[in-house]
């Protein structure tokens, strides 16, 4: 076999950077004594946020009855966490232009994918009436996130991965092999330099199993079904499309009962289809 | 055929992908135009669309397989499954998964 691509992790420097408004909105939504006006005032020194947000709060997805106007309106409407929840979305599609048209089919397939899993974490976090709804949306959304970046680095070694996975093994474990680390490391090293809450951290290193906690971690469990149920909907390709096996212990963790999976499955098919419109 | 996209009907079949002024991807070739995917072309200022000729079947090659009913999306994704689908959690998952899809393609298609 081949020498493993990489030898260790890629240096951060080589690693994509968020706008630096945008990282200092996730700053400051960490914070509790920022207000709605803080945030707006660092949203609004940068049009292509400011035009961004306000597009979404008038469009048929929030559906309020009257133009919203001002970014500090836009805000309060749909509160701190929906406001990092989309500026982080659709600045995250920003950092990886495709460089040929031959990737931008097999990145534009996992966006779809992480999408899906997006709206299959809140789906599941609303059945389990949990009130972090915008977190778990982007625990799904950049799960993974080291995939798109191994996808744009290491494209002839990522379709490797996925022939390997195709014919049954671990990811994991075909991609310390093919490349010499995971896309959970890399996206774990990712969050971090993006300063992103530490659950949402843990959630992008330890989202397939075995994970680093036992029981799993709720946000982790919350991914693995996410990612599932994204697959079996079709929304998008993570690579392969094999629907792995639900891990007993994040099942367990989740404390979910199957008459929820109808529920759960619809607003998915619905939500995909709204959110993606804005975001492609 | 190119058509504006006043011109277009739920149910016609791309002929051309379709995609924003800034090259993303709305919709590929191949697939049937919905009302919903009507709605995000004018969203998104989209003002011609290639579509097929009336008649012209969808090439196998570039459209994805539509299986008719419940029990065909059932079968399709227990086979993409294996072993998973003996898991009792997962035949549940999958169920609910053929219903929804089902309804789902349903309401796109009015």
């Amino acid at each position: 076999m081949a020498r493993p691509a990489l030898r260790r992790l890629p240096p951060i420097e080589d690693l994509p950077t968020l706008p630096r408004t945008v990282l200092r909105i996730t700053e400051r939504i960490n914070d509790p004594a920022t207000s709605a006006r803080d945030l707006a005032r660092i949203i609004a020194e940068d049009q292509v946020l400011t035009a961004r947000l306000l597009k979404l709060v008038n469009s048929s997805f929030y559906g309020f009855r009257r133009r919203i106007g001002t970014v500090t309106e836009a805000v309060l409407m749909i509160g701190f966490e929906a406001v990092r929840s989309h500026l982080l979305t659709t600045s995250v599609f920003d950092l990886f232009p495709p460089r040929s048209p031959a990737l931008r089919r097999g990145q534009e397939l996992l966006w779809d994918h992480s999408l899906g899993c997006a709206v299959g974490a809140k789906a599941i976090g609303t059945a389990m009436r949990r009130d972090n709804l915008e977190e778990l949306f982007v625990a799904g959304l950049l799960h993974d996130i080291g995939k798109i970046v191994l996808l744009a680095k290491f494209p002839a070694e990522s379709e490797e991965v996925a022939a390997r996975v195709a014919a049954g093994a671990a990811i994991l474990e075909a991609e310390e092999a093919v490349l010499g680390c995971t896309h959970a490391e890399i996206g774990r090293r990712l969050a971090e330099h993006w300063n992103l809450p530490s659950p949402l951290v843990r959630a992008i290193e330890s989202h397939h199993p075995p994970f680093a906690a036992e029981p799993p971690e709720e946000f982790s469990a919350v991914v693995h079904l996410a990612d599932i149920l994204a697959r079996v909907l079709e929304l998008g390709s993570g690579g392969d499309d094999r629907i792995p096996p639900l891990d007993p212990a994040a099942w367990r963790a989740l404390r979910l009962l199957p008459a929820a999976f109808d529920g759960i499955l619809a607003s998915m098919l619905t939500d995909f289809d709204d959110i993606g419109s804005f975001l492609r | 055929m190119i058509l504006s996209v006043d011109e277009l009907e739920p149910g016609m079949i791309l002929k051309e992908a379709v995609r924003t002024h800034q090259d993303q991807l709305l919709l590929e070739a191949g697939r049937r135009i919905t009302a919903r995917s009507i709605r995000v072309f004018k969203t998104w200022g989209i003002r011609r669309v290639a579509v097929r000729p009336p008649g012209e079947k969808a090439g196998a090659a570039s459209s994805p397989p539509m299986p008719e009913d419940e029990d065909g999306i059932l079968r399709r994704l227990k086979a993409r499954s294996g072993q998973a689908a003996e898991d009792p959690v997962l035949k549940e998952i999958l169920r609910a998964a053929a219903r929804q899809i089902r309804a789902h393609r349903g309401e796109e298609g009015r």
